[in-house]
């Protein structure tokens, strides 16, 4: 599913005192299959973009195209989309309401009426998806979870009507280290096997500068740069004007690049880098 | 939703009633309720209209914004008004369908109790339109203090106002976020008859309630982290003090509603 927005501009209470403009003239493009990372400073317009395509949002001017047609704002076809495109709101916990893990699981295929049958497989899948056995959780509550099962859950809340496009906005905030990596581990698997596209929407670059093949940076409601993460990662100087710091890993090595050491600067992870400084060290023992 | 104006919402300025002690506002609203059930001729209701007005002017506040207070009401005084014009008897008969009679008593009641409540709210609106919540509860917590003798918890009744006020925004934010979550899991708030659509709402209001608790949990620990224990010996930053004003005010208030009483009796 190719997803695009032309020119699209929001305005929150338009004509009053209150009057915000969130988004100016956003272009963007989520090709199928793709994994995107939009990163942006608070308030810089992420989640107004997101809500936007799947109709949350009305846009004020502008539209939203899926796979090139531009959106009608039926009813109908609103919830046709919004279980194409699953949305994951931050801190998605919050949202888990039923008497069990299973049920509500269970919320969205309902919602799209399919059978008993066909919602115990989706359900059963969805807890899979994100390590979570099935029988030892489907009949829990879901309030006596750790916060990060919450959160598998929730996001196995979406992942059961079996969206095309998958939207995260900051999957991972509040998490420990740990609970950040399984997240990570588990949107990555999701993208790997279900070839779903995966917008990931942060202001933590060292989240997204690891999965995202291309990153779109926000700033202001604007699209300011949308290129690779390694290409973003080296207009260091510009982010920090966005209010966004690199990756430690990538800060690193573009200082080492500074300092005269032949260094890629393209690296985001500790393995990586362990590599490259070990190599960079045996190029130099080759020069002596 | 949630960035749009409630009916009742502080808005800042600096005009005369913006300065008015809350205290003798509180009081001045309190007499001003009693007068307009005081009065019993269109020539009270006129010159209590006229004050109000006066004072909706001058306050420097969008009319529109009265406007929205009196809408949510509009039923109960429709409500009002059909109840008194079919079932207050009395006076001659103005119309007669079969057993359904109106008479002029049931009509003369029916609008001045419409008056009436229109006025009351309008009152009512202009009072927390110009006064901020926290000058409110503290004029509560003050004109509550008599009663403490009583077992009456002054301050932790102002306190409990301040902190729900305090509150309201953030849980409409709240449940337009929760909204719109289950909305993308293709929950439907709109459609089917009444009964599915109050079951619909149960996916709202469990995590609504669900945070309220947490919020409420936060809100006491952190409290109690800076040594809150309740409204003994406790000073306060804003202390109010009565002007001139505020004694010439009540003044003319009391005035006001002497010459009431004194029509009314005589």
């Amino acid at each position: 599913m190719l997803i695009e927005t032309k020119n699209l501009t929001h305005i929150y209470m338009p004509g009053t005192q209150f009057q915000v403009e969130a988004l100016k003239n956003v272009n963007i493009r989520i090709e199928p299959g793709e994994f995107v990372g939009i990163i942006g400073e608070t308030g810089s317009g992420k989640s107004t973009l997101i809500q936007h395509l799947n109709g949350l949002l009305t846009p004020t001017n502008g539209s939203i195209l899926i796979d090139g047609k531009e959106l009608e704002r039926s009813s109908a076809n609103l919830r046709r989309l919004r279980q194409r495109v699953g949305l994951l709101f931050q801190f998605p916990e919050h949202q888990l309401f039923e008497e069990t893990v299973y049920n509500d699981v269970a919320f969205g295929p309902k919602n799209m009426g399919l059978s008993e049958e066909e919602i115990a497989i989706r359900v059963r899948e969805a807890l899979s998806l994100v390590d979570m056995d099935f029988e030892q959780f489907k009949d829990r509550s879901p309030f006596e979870l750790s916060g990060g099962q919450m959160r598998r859950v929730a996001i196995a809340g979406v992942m059961a009507m079996e969206p095309e496009v998958l939207i995260l906005d900051e999957p991972t905030a509040g998490l420990d280290p740990e609970g950040r990596r399984v997240i990570l581990e588990q949107i990555k698997k999701i993208h790997h096997q279900k070839k779903l596209s995966v917008i990931l929407v942060s202001h933590s670059m060292e989240d997204v500068s690891r999965l995202a093949d291309r990153l779109y940076v926000i700033h202001q409601g604007r699209i300011v740069l949308s290129r690779t993460p390694a290409e973003v990662f080296s207009e260091r100087s510009r982010l920090e004007g966005y209010g966004l710091a690199l990756p430690p890993i990538a800060e690193l090595m573009q200082k080492l690049k500074e300092k005269g050491k032949a260094v890629r600067t393209n690296i985001f992870t500790i393995t990586e880098a362990r590599r490259e400084l070990l190599s960079l060290q045996e190029r130099r023992k080759g020069d002596v | 939703m949630s960035r749009s104006i409630t009916f009742g919402h502080y808005i800042p300025g600096d005009s005369f009633l913006h300065q008015l002690d809350p205290r003798i506002k509180l009081i001045i609203l309190i007499l001003s309720i009693a007068a307009l059930f005081l009065v019993e001729h269109l020539i009270g209701f006129i010159i209590i209209g006229g004050f109000l007005f006066f004072f909706l002017i001058t306050s420097g506040t969008p009319l529109r914004y009265f406007l929205r207070g009196v809408r949510p009401i509009l039923l109960i005084i429709l409500f009002t008004v059909v109840l008194h014009i079919f079932f207050t008897k009395g006076g001659e008969v103005l119309f007669r369908l079969g057993p359904v009679t109106i008479e002029s008593d049931g009509v003369y009641l029916a609008s001045f109790m419409a008056i009436r409540l229109i006025l009351l709210v309008l009152m009512t609106t202009l009072i927390t339109l110009t006064t901020s919540p926290l000058a409110l509860t503290d004029g509560v917590e003050y004109l509550l203090r008599p009663f403490r003798r009583l077992g009456v918890p002054a301050h932790d009744m102002a306190m409990m106002m301040t902190i729900a006020l305090r509150f309201i925004p953030t849980l409409m934010e709240e449940s337009e976020k929760i909204m719109k979550a289950q909305m993308a899991r293709g929950a439907d708030f709109s459609s089917g008859n009444i009964i599915r659509k109050a079951k619909s709402l149960v996916p709202i209001l469990v995590p609504l309630f669900v945070s309220a608790f947490r919020r409420a949990d936060e809100l006491a620990v952190a409290m109690e982290a800076r040594c809150y224990r309740g409204g003994e010996n406790r000073t306060r930053m804003r202390e109010l003090h009565v002007r001139w004003v505020d004694v010439v005010s009540l003044f003319v208030v009391l005035m006001l509603m002497c010459l009431l009483i004194y029509v009314r009796i005589s």
